[in-house]
């Protein structure tokens, strides 16, 4: 048995042209059904597609290798760009938003927040856009604070007071505040 | 009168490097030096002889997109198999099972004796279908060791196992092909 795992492993490199059997292998082997089967199976497999045609120059092979790499480079590059790219844009279209909404001419309280909403205590009533916001003239924007912040106006205990409070001073103040 | 000097061929990882600096020769002496066993080992496992070239020049464009990832723990040939038996499973993938296409008559050489000829081709049609029904770590290890000579720590590298279980791979393959073969 040890000698079938020996001869085994010796067979690939025999097969090869690598090794040769020494005698005390080529009578196992002679006498050895197993390792007859396997010695064939090793030098049918050694040998299998030694008959193939040789393919292409490797030069030409190499050469459309190299090419389709650095294509594949080139893409990658491109892609990258271009999502830096887009990136890019959508940054700047964030900040001229978010600078829209600092500087326009109808601020509110919640202007620069993408949505008002409602207060977090109260279900959502109001979902407003601030695009819409801007729209809106002045005594409309008027209305529109008064009806979302009635509890701030009326019985609220909190201080802080929403836009409907101030006077047209406090107003310049504030203007003055967000606008630098 | 001073003998001339056989200069030593460069190493795998040598050429590898080279490469890597820009020297596109380094590519192509790779290509030479390697196309041919990638292209065995491709027919071997089931490849198509029409299908070789492809596959092999496919080979190489995965192996010098990532050379980085080529750990030399593992020799060149032995990576490159393992990039082959990988888009060779992508290939069977793709038509769905159908792992065998025909021996085409033309890439086999002429040989003298016609009968001779056809025993040659049958087993080798036999063997190459017992291949392609053994597990892949088991018809890498084989090929890799049958093929190539490599040992079982080189195999055990390439494939990502231990020598040991490479061993059992082999011994494993050879008792299933023996009896497919039978």
């Amino acid at each position: 048995m040890m000698d079938c795992i020996r001869l085994s492993d010796r067979m690939p490199d025999v097969a090869l042209g690598r090794a040769q059997w020494n005698p005390e292998e080529a009578d196992h082997l002679a006498a050895c059904a197993g390792c007859q089967q396997e010695w064939s199976l090793v030098r049918l497999t050694s040998d299998l597609g030694h008959g193939l045609r040789p393919g292409p120059d490797p030069a030409a092979v190499a050469t459309a290798v190299l090419q389709r790499v650095a294509a594949e480079r080139h893409r990658v590059r491109q892609r990258r760009w271009s999502v830096s790219g887009l990136a890019a844009a959508a940054a700047i279209a964030l900040a001229v938003w978010y600078g829209r909404g600092q500087t326009g001419q109808n601020p509110s309280p919640s202007a620069g927040l993408p949505v008002a909403t409602a207060p977090a205590d109260r279900p959502a009533e109001l979902s407003i856009p601030l695009p819409e916001l801007d729209q809106l003239q002045e005594p409309e924007l008027d209305s529109l604070l008064q009806t979302i912040s009635p509890p701030l106006t009326s019985g609220s205990t909190l201080e802080e007071p929403s836009m409907g409070d101030l006077d047209d001073q406090e107003l310049e103040e504030v203007l003055s505040t967000w606008e630098g | 009168m001073s003998a001339s000097a056989t200069p030593t061929p460069l190493t795998d990882l040598a050429l590898v490097a080279a490469y890597r600096s820009g020297d596109e020769q380094a590519a192509t002496e790779l290509v030479r030096r390697h196309a041919a066993a990638i292209g065995r080992f491709l027919y071997s496992s089931g490849a198509g002889p029409s299908e070789i070239d492809d596959l092999v020049q496919e080979t190489f464009f995965r192996a010098f997109r990532r050379l980085d990832s080529w750990r030399a723990e593992a020799s060149f040939r032995s990576w490159l198999f393992t990039i082959s038996g990988n888009l060779l499973r992508d290939e069977f993938r793709k038509q769905k099972g159908r792992r065998m296409l025909p021996l085409e008559d033309h890439d086999l050489p002429d040989r003298a004796d016609p009968h001779a000829d056809l025993m040659a081709k049958e087993a080798g049609e036999r063997l190459r279908q017992g291949l392609a029904r053994l597990p892949r770590l088991q018809r890498e290890v084989f090929l890799l060791r049958v093929q190539e000579g490599v040992d079982y720590q080189q195999i055990a590298a390439a494939l990502g196992t231990t020598p040991g279980a490479a061993r059992v791979h082999y011994h494993h393959a050879v008792k299933r092909l023996k009896e497919l073969m039978e």
